[in-house]
């Protein structure tokens, strides 16, 4: 899709000269549009690194715009304006890396240590309660139990 | 009657002495396993990564320096000057067809290409950088590498209009550097500006390109250094 696109617009740039009576020599014939490469589409879909080679090639001369017209061929890739085949010094391939991860921290096992520790407090916390219960309670003096066992009111008359 | 209640009271007791023993070393164990370091092995391993990732991290201004210092065949100091990095950074596009399986095959990661010109004009260079996962699969393929022939093969020449490289193209390699640096393979092709293709009957002399293996050591430099874990950098998460 986007190769026809690429395609569609180098077309668009050179065709329309040739029709409109541009120097094309007489050898020459249908263009023959030879995609070199189309390589290097980045991640994020923008066109910035997008390295296409595309030669337009009539037979004959060099056209001015750039179309080999023949002769000697010119090596590499033609530019399409608009998309640089070059890439600016300051340019990350990655422009927002996720960190490195150093530490590979056991999730599982501190979840297991986690809910045994919590465990082990619930367990405690019942064992210290039934140690108040049944943990024997001091006798009760004597002048407290016949307290204890007068009849309400009776401990205040005296 | 008594005796029951203190047998039972001492279990409690003792189950309450162990069962608050457990818990505490419990959330000790927790909280080491939580917040532990990063051992021997992380950091070496880490570093490793960090190695591995440079090509797609650093600026490629660093990747590729802008100028390279060199010695001419006579021995004159010169400065090769880039004049251009490329666009695309896949494997496939900077290398010849019969190494792009190989290439894939061992997980090549990226193909980063630039173009320097040496001081006087007249040679140019294509300096490659392969990035592989790892030591082992860079010097797998370096090992499957043809042997050193003319013209040279292997890296595919980047031509940049405009510049002092404008010219060069595939016929008209030359002579080739190879080095392996860490998971980094270093490939360098020669030519000349003017773009004559390579005639076995006018083979030029060894140090016709004396500026390729400068150039290709100065790329395999930062690439290859290697860097302490900082977990106080963002690019590492400790």
């Amino acid at each position: 899709m986007l190769t026809a696109v690429v395609l569609a617009a180098a077309l668009a740039g050179t065709a329309p000269r040739a029709a409109a009576g541009a120097p094309v020599p007489a050898a020459s014939v249908a263009p023959v549009v030879r995609v070199l490469a189309v390589r290097g589409f980045p991640a994020d879909g923008g066109l910035g690194r997008l390295a296409v080679g595309i030669r337009l090639r009539y037979g004959g001369a060099v056209s001015g715009d750039g179309g080999d017209f023949g002769g000697p061929p010119l090596p590499g890739t033609a530019q399409i304006p608009g998309l640089s085949p070059t890439a600016g010094p300051g340019t990350r391939l990655a422009r927002s890396p996720a960190p490195i991860v150093v530490t590979h921290r056991d999730g599982a096992r501190v979840l297991a240590w986690a809910l045994a520790s919590t465990a082990a407090a619930a367990v405690a916390a019942l064992a210290l309660a039934a140690l108040v219960v049944f943990s024997p309670r001091p006798r009760r003096h004597a002048a407290a139990r016949e307290l204890a066992a007068m009849p309400p009111g009776d401990d205040l008359i005296g | 009657m008594t005796r029951r209640r203190a047998a039972l009271t001492a279990a409690c007791a003792v189950i309450a002495a162990a069962s608050l023993g457990l818990a505490v070393q419990a959330a000790r164990s927790a909280h080491v396993q939580a917040a532990r370091g990063p051992s021997a092995a992380e950091l070496d391993q880490a570093e490793r990564t960090a190695v591995a990732q440079r090509w797609e991290r650093l600026p490629l201004g660093q990747v590729f320096p802008a100028a390279v210092g060199y010695a001419t065949a006579a021995g004159a100091p010169g400065t090769a000057t880039r004049l251009g990095i490329g666009a695309g950074d896949d494997c496939m596009g900077a290398l010849d067809g019969p190494l792009q399986a190989t290439a894939a095959s061992l997980g090549c990661q990226g193909g980063l290409r630039a173009t320097y010109a040496d001081e006087p004009g007249g040679t140019v260079y294509t300096v490659g950088v392969l990035a592989f996962p790892d030591d082992t699969a860079a010097g797998q393929f370096a090992a499957v590498l043809p042997p050193p022939s003319y013209p040279a093969t292997v890296l595919n020449a980047l031509p940049l209009p405009g510049t002092a490289a404008a010219r060069f193209g595939d016929p008209g390699r030359q002579f080739l550097v190879r080095r392996v640096a860490g998971p980094y393979v270093i490939l360098a092709v020669s030519g000349y500006a003017d773009g004559r293709p390579a005639r076995p009957e006018a083979q030029p002399g060894p140090g016709a390109f004396a500026a390729a293996a400068p150039i290709a050591a100065a790329v395999a430099a930062p690439l290859s250094r290697p860097g302490a874990v900082d977990c106080a950098d963002p690019e590492f998460q400790c």
